[in-house]
């Protein structure tokens, strides 16, 4: 029964403090979470560390969640939040220890994979944080101009300039 | 800074039609100049590659790790005989639950007419917030309604202050009079 309904309706439950509704909602939205973990910092271990940091987050803000928005929107945020945190982390320790990469890409990951798709991957991770983290809602996440607008707190056009950017920026990187 | 939406091709396109023809699905603003153009026939192809790839990508099956939601729920199972009392950017502090019910228990007792409090959590607070359930004994004397009024502000307002956590409701009972 738990199992079938909807997010709204686990959502309430949570908010009481259960935990098992909370369970159900992880199971549920894992996979999409994970995937933008994965594809904003390209490393498995670093996306299962973010997606998961980010539900727990989620439990313990529950009651900050006004449902004006629907659950997945909400977690996409706090998702992206704590991806571009990890970012911004990962960069002062690179300053701190020169020979550390942004760009981390597990070459067995790569291997198995066509190899078009790893240079794509490779050239989204080379993208700013924030026209990276927009372009993954929009073109790999599926989500609306709008919904990519509210998932970030910022506006359409802002949305929309970053998207275009990134574009350019892949397809400027094909000359390469 | 410039503008990347004011960028033209050679030929005097907009690069941003070429953008929005083949990632938004839009008509070619001039389907007769691209017919012959070599700058945007180059452009295009250069793009309508990087949104076939990006269709891969999108398209590639991604599974969570199996051990995912078992991480998770096993960290919050075990925060659950700790209350989270605040948590910010730089780290989060977590109290346990009998520290919140020592505070309650003090608050009752400090109040003249008290003479025994017993306090529990009970369940059903949303996260970031207490529910107790409270049984007093008080002493002959005091008016009952407005001694169980001071109580229960009280205790919310201690566990507030001294515990850092919201109390959402406080169930008492007086149990029995000396």
């Amino acid at each position: 029964m738990v199992l079938e309904a909807e997010d709204r309706v686990l959502v309430a439950a949570a908010r009481r403090g259960d935990l098992d509704a909370f369970e159900v909602l992880v199971r549920r939205h894992q996979t999409p979470i994970y995937r933008l973990a994965l594809r904003m910092l390209g490393s498995h271990s670093d996306a299962q560390d973010v997606a998961q940091e980010a539900f727990i987050q989620a439990w313990r803000s529950l009651a900050r969640f006004r449902g004006d928005s629907s659950f997945s929107t909400w977690m996409h945020r706090i998702a992206v939040n704590r991806g571009l945190n990890h970012i911004a982390a990962r960069r002062s320790d690179r300053e701190l220890s020169p020979e550390l990469t942004d760009v981390r890409t597990d070459p067995a990951e790569i291997v198995e994979r066509s190899a078009q798709l790893a240079i794509l991957t490779r050239e989204i991770l080379a993208l700013s944080p924030d026209q990276r983290a927009a372009l993954v809602l929009r073109e790999l996440q599926g989500l609306s101009y709008e919904e990519v607008a509210q998932t970030l707190g910022v506006s359409l056009a802002a949305v929309k300039g970053r998207i275009h950017r990134a574009r350019l920026a892949l397809a400027e990187a094909m000359d390469k | 800074m410039t503008d990347p939406r004011d960028t033209q091709l050679a030929c005097g396109t907009p690069i941003v039609n070429l953008v929005e023809q083949v990632f938004e699905g839009a008509q070619a603003s001039d389907p007769g100049h691209q017919a012959d153009c070599l700058h945007c026939q180059a452009a295009l192809r250069k793009l309508e590659s990087v949104y076939d790839r990006m269709r891969g990508l999108a398209a590639e099956p991604v599974a969570a790790p199996p051990d995912l939601v078992q991480n998770v729920m096993r960290r919050l199972r075990r925060d659950r005989t700790r209350i989270l009392v605040s948590a910010d950017p730089h780290g989060s502090v977590t109290v346990e639950q009998a520290v919140i019910v020592q505070i309650a228990r003090l608050a009752a007792l400090e109040i003249e007419g008290v003479a025994f409090a017993s306090v529990q959590l009970t369940r059903g607070a949303p996260p970031g917030s207490v529910a107790l359930s409270a049984q007093i004994v008080v002493d002959y004397g005091p008016p009952i309604p407005s001694l169980a009024a001071t109580v229960r502000d009280r205790i919310q307002q201690h566990v507030a202050r001294y515990g850092g956590i919201p109390v959402t409701a406080v169930d008492l009972a007086v149990e029995d009079i000396e």
